[in-house]
């Protein structure tokens, strides 16, 4: 009995693939990315960066949107290949926030607002974005994700494809991520504006 | 009913994400039963906070222009990105090799690693001719070897593997692999890899360790029938010489515990840029007695078109006991030999070097690394590779 390293031989590569309009794809998602993006980071800037950062991503990983033909006329595949798009740029902003220190944090979500047009009730939101991107930041990534995604009108299957959960526990993940939200902001913002529920404590299901 | 429901059902609920006989079971519980009522409104208020807040953070500028955003991102990216999708595939690929062995995806591939651990051993080994020569002053008797391969070779070797696919049946498992454990740093993860695990010394400033695992590798039995093995290599044109006389042919594949690293940080190249490591006791096969490594290697050569005389030197140069041998697209990547960790390794490029994506692999004492960074600096890279402590 000889011994051999394992080749590193995989060689096989059965991607083959049928070009797509990456263009089409871009411009049709661009807008849902950034704006997602834009919940997280605060800033238009780097919600602006983490849109192209997440589409370089798509752009490298053909096998995500070329291999069914033209994904604009297959509504299935452009619909997985959105929640495909949220995941990563809900994971890149995450790790941006996170990222960051508090005191940066705090300045950014300045800056973020100053674009803003809502003169009226500017520093009261200012206040109120501060404290829910603070108790999002304190949460672990996959509810973040969850929360982010379910906003974004991704239904329980699609978000159990998205965040590769079991279909069947996107309702207690939900739960459990809602539950851990209303914990953070509360501890972020003891006097929030925010109409908390009274009720008992608890982490939910 | 006394039972009451559960939040999953609950909050679906509230999404209207339950079936028409689940609605109806749960909408008529909920008109006798105040317990699930006050539960459905404490889970309904904290779904409207939670909107609420959503809300708020909304963008309420004027939209940037996907158009306008679509020309920075074509001006960002260099026109020859196509190739990185092959770089990309390949990086995954070599990643992967190891990992593979070690992921729960390990069984579907079985019929294609299978291929491999049987045949392309030496049939992924491809020359391209002047290539070959300079291969062979490089890399003799080295830990790895880079066989360049271009598209034409690169599609034997699918065909090839597609009609060994059928040929072979399961492996049988002897240990499972482990689940994907994440540990809070390297002392943890040496103590359930089984021995001295080494991170980064140096790494850029502001580098976040994103996470830590340590995955147990399977223990695997495969065997062969010669005769169902013939037939694919005489299928494919190849000769069979090399191949025991046994009538199976038995190999034993074990994978020890791979430990892998992820950092993410802000580099001058990028915002996003990332370095993940890998490392492994060295994966073995078992050969059974009888095969000869250089024939079937020599048989591989001619396979792919090489001149018996190139043939029989490449199958004699390279110590196939100790050579890790990696298939190399030409238009993916180009290879070089670096000086890295106290030894000789090699560092794979990406052809397209605006994307900056670079992989190093070495083996020291016993331990297969592989580190590869993302929107980073080669220089970085190396250094990070050379500071392991």
């Amino acid at each position: 009995m000889g011994s051999i390293a394992l080749p590193l031989a995989k060689t096989i590569s059965p991607e083959r693939t049928v070009p797509v309009d990456f263009d089409a794809l871009f411009l049709a998602h661009y807008q849902s990315v950034f704006r997602l993006a834009y919940r997280l980071a605060g800033t238009r800037e780097a919600a602006e960066d983490l849109a192209q950062e997440t589409f370089l991503r798509l752009h490298r990983s053909p096998t995500i949107w070329q291999d069914q033909g033209d994904v604009r006329s297959n509504p299935v595949k452009d619909r997985r290949v959105a929640a495909w798009l949220y995941r990563v740029a809900t994971n890149l902003a995450y790790n941006y926030v996170r990222g960051r220190g508090r005191q940066k944090r705090r300045e950014d979500a300045s800056i973020g607002v100053m674009s803003a047009v809502d003169p009226a009730d500017l520093a009261e939101r200012t206040e109120t974005r501060l404290a829910v991107r603070q108790a999002l930041a304190t949460l672990p990534e996959r509810q973040v994700q969850l929360l982010l995604l379910r906003h974004a009108g991704l239904s329980y299957k699609e978000l159990a494809e998205a965040l590769d959960v079991a279909p069947g526990s996107v309702g207690t993940l939900l739960a459990r991520a809602e539950a851990a939200f209303e914990k953070a902001y509360s501890r972020n913002s003891p006097g929030g504006e925010h109409d908390k529920p009274v009720g008992r404590d608890g982490e939910g299901a | 009913m006394n039972q009451h429901y559960d939040k999953r059902l609950l909050r679906a609920c509230l999404d209207g994400e339950l079936l028409p006989a689940e609605m109806a079971q749960v909408t008529s519980h909920l008109e006798v039963c105040a317990h699930c009522r006050e539960t459905l409104a404490q889970l309904r208020g904290r779904a409207n906070m939670v909107s609420t807040g959503m809300e708020d953070l909304e963008f309420r500028g004027n939209m940037p222009k996907p158009e306008q955003a679509l020309a920075r991102f074509r001006a960002e990216i260099p026109a020859t990105e196509s190739h990185s999708f092959r770089w990309e595939d390949l990086q995954r690929r070599i990643r992967m090799s190891g990992r593979n062995l070690i992921s729960p995806r390990w069984r579907p591939l079985t019929a294609a690693v299978t291929a491999v651990v049987l045949v392309a051993i030496l049939f992924s080994i491809v020359p391209v001719r002047e290539a070959a020569a300079d291969f062979l002053s490089l890399f003799r008797v080295r830990k790895f070897a880079v066989i360049p391969l271009d598209q034409g070779q690169m599609d034997r070797l699918e065909s090839l593997a597609r009609q060994a696919e059928g040929a072979f049946g399961e492996p049988q498992i002897v240990r499972e692999e482990g689940p994907e454990q994440v540990v809070s740093g390297a002392i943890e993860a040496a103590g359930l890899a089984g021995y001295p695990v080494r991170s980064p010394g140096r790494l850029p400033e502001g580098t976040r360790l994103e996470k830590i695992v340590v995955r147990s590798g399977p223990a695997m039995h495969f065997e062969f029938d010669r005769q169902a093995l013939a037939t694919v290599l005489q299928a494919a044109g190849a000769s069979t010489d090399g191949l025991p006389q046994t009538e199976s042919i038995a190999f034993d594949v074990d994978v020890a515990n791979a430990v892998l690293q992820q950092y993410q940080f802000a580099s001058a190249q990028s915002r996003f840029s990332q370095l993940e490591f890998m490392q492994v006791p060295s994966p073995q096969v078992d050969l059974p007695a009888g095969i000869d490594p250089i024939a079937l290697a020599k048989t591989g050569f001619l396979f792919l078109g090489m001149p018996a005389e190139d043939a029989e030197r490449m199958a004699n140069s390279i110590d196939w006991t100790s050579t890790l041998v990696i298939p190399l697209p030409t238009e993916a990547g180009s290879a070089r030999e670096v000086s890295v960790d106290g030894v000789t390794g090699l560092l794979v490029e990406d052809v397209d070097s605006a994307l900056r994506s670079s992989a190093v692999l070495w083996e020291r004492d016993g331990i297969l690394y592989f580190m590869s960074g993302t929107n980073l600096d080669q220089k970085l890279l190396l250094d990070a590779a050379d500071s392991l402590q």
